[in-house]
């Protein structure tokens, strides 16, 4: 788990909707397949495939030390009036600063209130989470669950 | 600081451990939850097991209960039923009077104290339920968050996240891949080795025209100002040329053409390479050479 995994993840991505690119690939890991996948289930992309370094695999190939290099995720980015769905996507925690609330400050969070100096959630936005036990979720389902953590980044 | 106090985590003493007001039987009755939880305890030996033979004892599965004394039962047990009556204290004496006095005093204190602590473990209970209370509310909201969010359309990703990412190597895998490595680093040594093996046997043939005495060095520059002095100056001629930029392909050509039959023949310079002093060291060309000859003789015969 890095952040600056995560920074080129957000990187990559705004540039990749930037030039209305259909799909992208992102290395495989644990982390990025926890973003990805909350990102799926928030509606902001509209598939995720494993896949290597050439596209998206035809059969299920196993990831073994061998062939993690060339592993890859394959994202589909969704378009809406010729416009991208994700706008803005940045971190919040950086390497050099990073923001653990408590589950208060995530409730707080969650209900549109500006928490240190996270900006309040606007419409239409999303802020993930990290927890205790490596998990990420969506702030407002760690409010749900009166959970607290790492603030990792905002989509919008 | 002294080593003493390190088996005391660098403290200077540790306190004893408080002793219960109330020993021996509970203050109150158990709830049910209790009760269900204690009806789980077992004790004794495991089944089959012949019990000890032990006079006046007999041994119990479950504990047994212990009675109940209340708080009030123990004030009126200890303290209130204890308390001397119908003392007249004209008859007794000023120390008789100032103990009776103090003994009352200590009664109080011990009143003070079972009411007090009573007290205290009441607030601790109530404290424990609530925490109780709350844990269940927040696993049943997690459990119903669960179920709610339908994970059964996505059963493969969130399977990748339960278990590893990546199934490591097995054993006997590890061992291909370490002794594929070994067979690499050794190759490549090899090539090493060889490549300085040539470079040794090019300066050693380069070394027969070397320059070595006094002599040879008069005969050399004899030769080259005085006996072939065209080939000195057509040299010269090549090397002005190059270095004004005019590429001649005439004199190119020999130095290619031995390129090229070095390559072939495997020599360096017209001189036998590597391949060929290895063989003849070994004695393969002599063997060669040998069973050639007796088969033509033997032909010939």
């Amino acid at each position: 788990m890095s952040l600056a995994h995560l920074a080129n993840l957000c990187c990559h991505i705004k540039n990749c909707t930037n030039v209305h690119v259909a799909t992208t690939s992102i290395p495989f890991s644990r982390m990025h397949l926890q973003v990805v996948l909350g990102l799926y289930k928030q509606g902001f992309i509209s598939s995720i495939q494993k896949g290597s370094t050439s596209g998206p695999d035809l059969k299920p190939v196993e990831v073994t030390p061998d062939n993690i290099a060339t592993r890859r995720l394959w994202l589909g980015l969704k378009y809406i009036n010729n416009r991208p769905v994700i706008e803005q996507m940045s971190l919040i925690s950086k390497p050099s600063r990073k923001v653990n609330l408590t589950s208060t400050e995530v409730k707080a969070l969650a209900s549109g209130l500006p928490v240190r100096f996270i900006k309040p959630l606007q419409p239409a936005e999303c802020i993930f989470i990290r927890t205790k036990n490596k998990e990420i979720v969506e702030v407002q389902e760690a409010a749900k669950r009166d959970l607290s953590g790492l603030a990792l980044c905002r989509v919008k | 600081m002294s080593k003493r106090s390190l088996k005391l985590g660098r403290k200077s003493g540790v306190l004893p451990r408080v002793r219960p007001v109330f020993k021996r039987y509970p203050i109150r009755h158990k709830t049910a939850e209790e009760k269900a939880e204690e009806s789980k305890i077992e004790q004794g030996f495991a089944e089959g097991i012949p019990l000890p033979q032990k006079k006046g004892f007999t041994f119990h599965r479950q504990p047994i209960e212990k009675p109940v004394l209340t708080v009030e039962e123990r004030i009126k047990r200890n303290i209130d039923e204890r308390r001397p009556q119908n003392i007249d204290e004209s008859k007794l004496s000023q120390d008789e009077i100032w103990q009776l006095k103090r003994d009352d005093i200590r009664r109080e204190h011990l009143r003070e104290a079972y009411l007090k602590e009573a007290e205290r473990l009441h607030k601790i209970e109530e404290l424990k339920r609530k925490q109780q209370e709350r844990e269940k509310k927040a696993s049943s909201v997690v459990k119903q968050h669960t179920e709610e969010s339908g994970s059964l359309t996505l059963p493969t990703i969130d399977s990748y996240l339960k278990g590893p990412i990546m199934r490591q190597r097995t054993p006997e895998e590890q061992q291909l891949v370490e002794e594929q490595r070994v067979l690499n680093r050794r190759a490549q040594e090899l090539e090493i080795q060889e490549r300085k093996m040539n470079e040794l046997l090019q300066l050693y043939h380069a070394a027969a025209n070397f320059i070595t005495t006094e002599e040879e060095l008069e005969q050399a520059i004899k030769e080259a100002f005085e006996v072939n002095v065209s080939k000195f100056e057509s040299k010269q001629m090549v090397i002005e040329n190059k270095l004004s930029g005019y590429f001649n392909a005439f004199s190119n050509m020999n130095t290619n053409e031995s390129i090229v039959t070095d390559e072939m023949f495997g020599e360096i310079n017209g001189q036998p390479g590597l391949n060929k002093i290895k063989s003849t060291l070994d004695g393969d060309v002599e063997k060669l050479r040998r069973e050639a000859q007796l088969s033509i003789n033997q032909r010939s015969a």
